[in-house]
């Protein structure tokens, strides 16, 4: 009795897409839809925009399959698609989209409050992040989650690395004020 | 909390954040993905540079097939238009011909009143020539017969011993036919003055009594 792994499967998958099989990619679409789907919400303004840029991931990822040598992680090359295809998405919509200023979001210049045990959900989380500018959420979702450098994170947004690390900050500072102010409605209701 | 710490939380919790998604975007990922195949250039597969191809070959031999259609027509045309002319001038020819015969005669007379008349007379004697050439024609429009005759006997008549008028005189022509025809045939012609045109208009009055030749 032969045992398939989940390398297996997805060895299976990416050979089906690389010889256009549609079968191949629909198992491909819904065993990672939602992964990529979380990841193109954290980078768009909303949950439509999310889902356009997410066709255009799943688009990118077929045309471009190929080019995947099995050398790495296949989940973290999808990522990567799908945070450059994001970055491409907000570099695209930067001259339409309003810019807020920092002091527009964060609501006190007092220093963060590090609270020891903030109670909050993903779901939370992500309500938060979306409250955030996109400018501010990018950096942000680019130095935390996926681990850039700011140099880096300058280049891929054509900002420079000061900028990054002020939005980074303030983003911060946002986003644990909210979270503080869910965990103390959360205590509360118990 | 430091910030590592806040971080690593935020990180852990976002990073296997899987919101469900809507099934209309699959629907959209497919029509993009067939947008993106049909527009990319691919040897292996239909796409729009094949089907512009496609498009220019069939326009181009449309064009083509126009062009040699119209040719062919025109081609096939032309015969038949000569095959209709033909029988067309054949008759005009007849026609012609019979006239030739009357137009022969008054030629004759013509040139013998002209020798008769001298030179003076030369001028009007063709333009009545003339005249009457029409004047049979418009006849045998008319009345389709026996228009030889009539005309022969004008012609006769624009001799000058039956008392054609000189050029500067009224351009009416009067032909009394009926003194020389045997079948007393009565014919007027008039000739009428200049047109605003500069063209002659010949009437020709035919009473209702008029006989036709057989001969």
């Amino acid at each position: 009795m032969v045992f398939r792994t989940d390398m297996d499967e997805i060895k299976e998958i990416i050979d089906g897409c690389i010889r256009s099989e549609k079968r191949a990619q629909d198992r491909l679409y819904k065993k990672f839809s939602s992964l990529l789907f979380g990841i193109c919400l954290r980078y768009t303004k909303n949950k439509m925009e999310a889902q356009d840029v997410l066709q255009d991931v799943f688009v990118k990822i077929y045309n471009n399959i190929h080019t995947y040598h099995h050398d790495g992680s296949f989940e973290g090359w999808m990522r990567r698609i799908a945070v450059n295809t994001s970055i491409t998405n907000y570099r695209r919509n930067l001259k339409h989209a309003y810019q807020a200023d920092v002091d527009d979001v964060v609501r006190s210049k007092d220093e963060p409050v590090y609270a020891e045990d903030l109670e909050y959900t993903a779901e939370e989380m992500m309500n938060c992040i979306q409250k955030l500018p996109l400018g501010y959420k990018t950096v942000f979702n680019l130095y935390v989650v996926e681990g850039y450098m700011h140099k880096e994170i300058g280049d891929m947004l054509g900002i420079d690395v000061n900028t990054s690390k002020s939005q980074l900050s303030r983003a911060k500072t946002y986003l644990q004020k909210e979270l503080e102010a869910i965990s103390k409605i959360k205590s509360t209701v118990r | 909390m430091s910030d590592e710490r806040f971080f690593e939380q935020v990180k852990s919790s976002l990073r296997d954040y899987q919101p469900a998604v809507d099934a209309s975007v699959y629907s959209g990922m497919r029509r993009k993905l067939w947008w993106s195949n049909f527009t990319k250039l691919s040897v292996g597969r239909f796409n729009m540079y094949y089907l512009l191809l496609l498009l220019l070959g069939s326009g181009t031999a449309v064009v083509l097939c126009n062009q040699s259609a119209d040719a062919e027509r025109c081609e096939s045309h032309q015969p038949a238009l000569l095959e209709l002319k033909q029988p067309e001038s054949t008759a005009q020819f007849t026609v012609a011909g019979s006239c030739s015969t009357a137009d022969a005669q008054s030629h004759e007379s013509a040139t013998n009143a002209s020798a008769n008349r001298g030179n003076s007379y030369s001028t009007q004697s063709s333009g009545n020539r003339n005249n009457s050439k029409v004047d049979d024609s418009t006849s045998d429009l008319n009345s389709g017969i026996s228009a030889q005759p009539i005309i022969n006997e004008a012609e006769k008549s624009n001799s000058p011993e039956q008392g054609l008028t000189s050029p500067s005189s009224d351009p009416i022509v009067t032909a009394a036919a009926g003194e020389t025809t045997p079948d007393q045939l009565d014919v007027e012609a008039e000739k009428s003055t200049k047109t605003n045109n500069g063209k002659r208009a010949l009437k020709v009055k035919v009473p209702k009594d008029i006989h036709t030749t057989d001969n």
